[in-house]
């Protein structure tokens, strides 16, 4: 969508937020404007409908020349985990890492949410420089983003219904709450009858279930996933996903994912980021990656799908 | 038969027993707990990484675990007289025992807590608990079982260090058996004090076992 009569372009980086005053000047003098946002997208107002578009504006996550180092041990060599990584994650969107074991996956999506700290370079979340954020600050922003792991993490001890209530309590919630919010979530993921049943008494699938359940109990805007299917079958593995999907679709919680299977993405993703030994070698829209892989990675992760590729 | 036994002073004697194990137990425990959790979240990597306390504490606890528990109790009956008056009675002998105790019972925490998934604590991280909600919902909670068999093993041990306490002036069943008993040839007192010290530990292990199955849910 184009305006048609642009008054004014500028370039601008994405690292500092869109000032107030430029809405204003849309707002009081009715001037159409087209703000090109490099390398995201473009703002444009239109006078007169009193009608504009913000596409893109911040990226949800702004990850910026992100180097992890585990530093040497007696044994040990360094080992350098993220090599300098730059990536944007959009709100809405299903993100992909994929990668061989040992890539750097886990620790870039550890990196998100604070759980692992970069050497170098800078994390953007919501806008905001997780780096300067306080112990408290961190915690509560966790609070607001859900994980979810390949063997599941629930705490034995509990049942399913006190798994889903335990980042509630971590919130401080009030009981009543807690009850309330536990029985809407466990019928949303559809164990409600196994609420009081205890993990070890589930299925892999149900107490991914019950994972996801409580990764979504204090209405996260981000989910991460590391290869929360990996140890599923395939049918459950795509139940699973359906319901990632769903979440991500009706609740508009943005997913990142890590998978060493190129048919996940396939099934959910809209973008794609493939790692080798702590970089990115390829990214970009999943179609666009799939039809024309650049790096020999890509090419050997792609190859199984298949030429007759549907997206 | 058992016409040699002196009820009145094996069922005291019991008593002082239980007296002497059950407060030692519940001290060791208050004890012993606190100290177990600092020695694991006090380690390289966890959640409170601290090395001179850690050191400092594991250092304690293997200079205690180390001195045989009948010198130990030698050694620290001064302190009962100088804590509350006396170095005689069960009362008296519940603070050498704690104190013997509690050591051994958090190592017995320690790996307790070592045992619970790295990955449910990372997970409650990920969750934004704070140190202390992972302590009590997640190190403490899961590790449950185990803490059970823990508090067992000690109370077990206990009953085991109370005839010593008892022998050098705590009194109790290990006194009866080794004076009234041993010393003055009533093999048949010397029998049912054993023999009840043993029922002892069995009723605790029926109970401990019991108690660790039903919050066992792994
Ligand atoms: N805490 C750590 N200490 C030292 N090395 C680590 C640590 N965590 C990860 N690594 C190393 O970093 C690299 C990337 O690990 P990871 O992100 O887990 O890979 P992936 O998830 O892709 O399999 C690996 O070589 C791994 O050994
Ligand atoms: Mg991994």
């Amino acid at each position: 969508m184009i305006p048609r009569q642009p008054v004014c372009m500028c370039k601008y980086t994405n690292k500092v937020p869109i000032p107030a005053e430029l809405f204003v000047l849309v707002d009081e003098r009715k001037v159409d404007l087209c703000l090109y946002t490099y390398p995201l997208s473009a703002i444009i107002c239109r006078k007169g409908i009193f009608y504009f578009e913000i596409r893109k504006v911040n990226p949800l996550i702004h990850i910026e020349q992100v180097t992890k180092r585990y530093p040497a041990k007696q044994r040990e060599q360094e080992v350098i985990a993220l090599q300098e990584i730059t990536l944007q994650i959009e709100k809405g969107d299903i993100f992909g890492i994929v990668g061989y074991s040992g890539a750097g996956k886990s620790t870039l999506l550890r990196i998100l949410n604070g759980l692992e700290k970069p050497t170098s370079g800078s994390i953007h979340v919501n806008g905001k420089d997780i780096a300067v954020l306080s112990d408290g600050e961190l915690r509560l922003l966790r609070q607001k983003i859900g994980m979810i792991f390949q063997h599941y993490h629930l705490l034995w001890s509990r049942t399913v219904r006190e798994n889903v209530a335990f980042p509630l309590e971590i919130a401080g919630k009030a009981k009543h709450e807690i009850e309330q919010r536990t029985e809407e979530l466990l019928r949303r993921v559809g164990l409600w009858e196994r609420r009081d049943a205890y993990p070890s008494e589930l299925s892999g699938g149900q107490k991914q279930r019950v994972g996801i359940a409580r990764a979504l109990a204090n209405d996260p805007f981000l989910l991460l996933c590391d290869e929360a299917t990996s140890a599923l079958d395939p049918e459950t593995t795509t139940s699973i996903l359906q319901l990632v999907k769903e979440i991500n679709q009706e609740m508009g919680i943005t997913v990142a994912l890590i998978t060493h299977e190129m048919s996940v993405v396939d099934a959910i993703c809209n973008k794609v980021a493939v790692m080798e030994t702590g970089s990115i070698v390829e990214l970009g829209e999943v179609q666009q990656v799939f039809r024309d892989p650049q790096h020999e990675v890509t090419k050997r992760f792609t190859e199984g799908l298949g030429g007759g590729h549907s997206a | 038969m058992l016409d040699q036994v002196d009820w009145v002073t094996v069922w005291q004697a019991t008593l002082d027993t239980l007296q002497m194990v059950g407060i030692s137990t519940l001290f060791t425990v208050l004890l012993g707990l606190p100290l177990g959790v600092l020695l694991v979240i006090t380690n390289r990597g966890h959640l409170w990484e601290n090395q001179v306390i850690h050191k400092s504490l594991a250092v304690v606890v293997n200079v205690f675990r180390g001195v045989p528990f009948i010198v130990l109790i030698l050694l620290l009956f001064p302190l009962s007289t100088f804590l509350i008056g006396t170095s005689l009675g069960p009362t008296a002998a519940t603070i050498p025992l704690t104190v013997a105790a509690a050591p051994f019972f958090a190592r017995m925490v320690e790996t307790a807590l070592l045992e619970v998934d790295r990955g449910t604590l990372e997970a409650a991280h990920a969750m934004g608990a704070n140190r202390f909600t992972i302590i009590r919902k997640v190190l403490l909670a899961e590790s449950m079982p185990a803490m059970i068999s823990g508090i067992t093993v000690t109370c077990v041990s206990l009953i085991g260090y109370s005839a010593f306490a008892g022998i050098v002036g705590g009194g109790g069943l290990g006194d009866v058996a080794l004076r009234v008993g041993f010393q003055s040839f009533n093999n048949e007192m010397l029998l049912v004090c054993s023999f009840i010290l043993v029922a002892i530990v069995q009723v605790v292990q029926w109970i401990g076992d019991a108690i660790s199955r039903k919050v066992d849910h792994r």
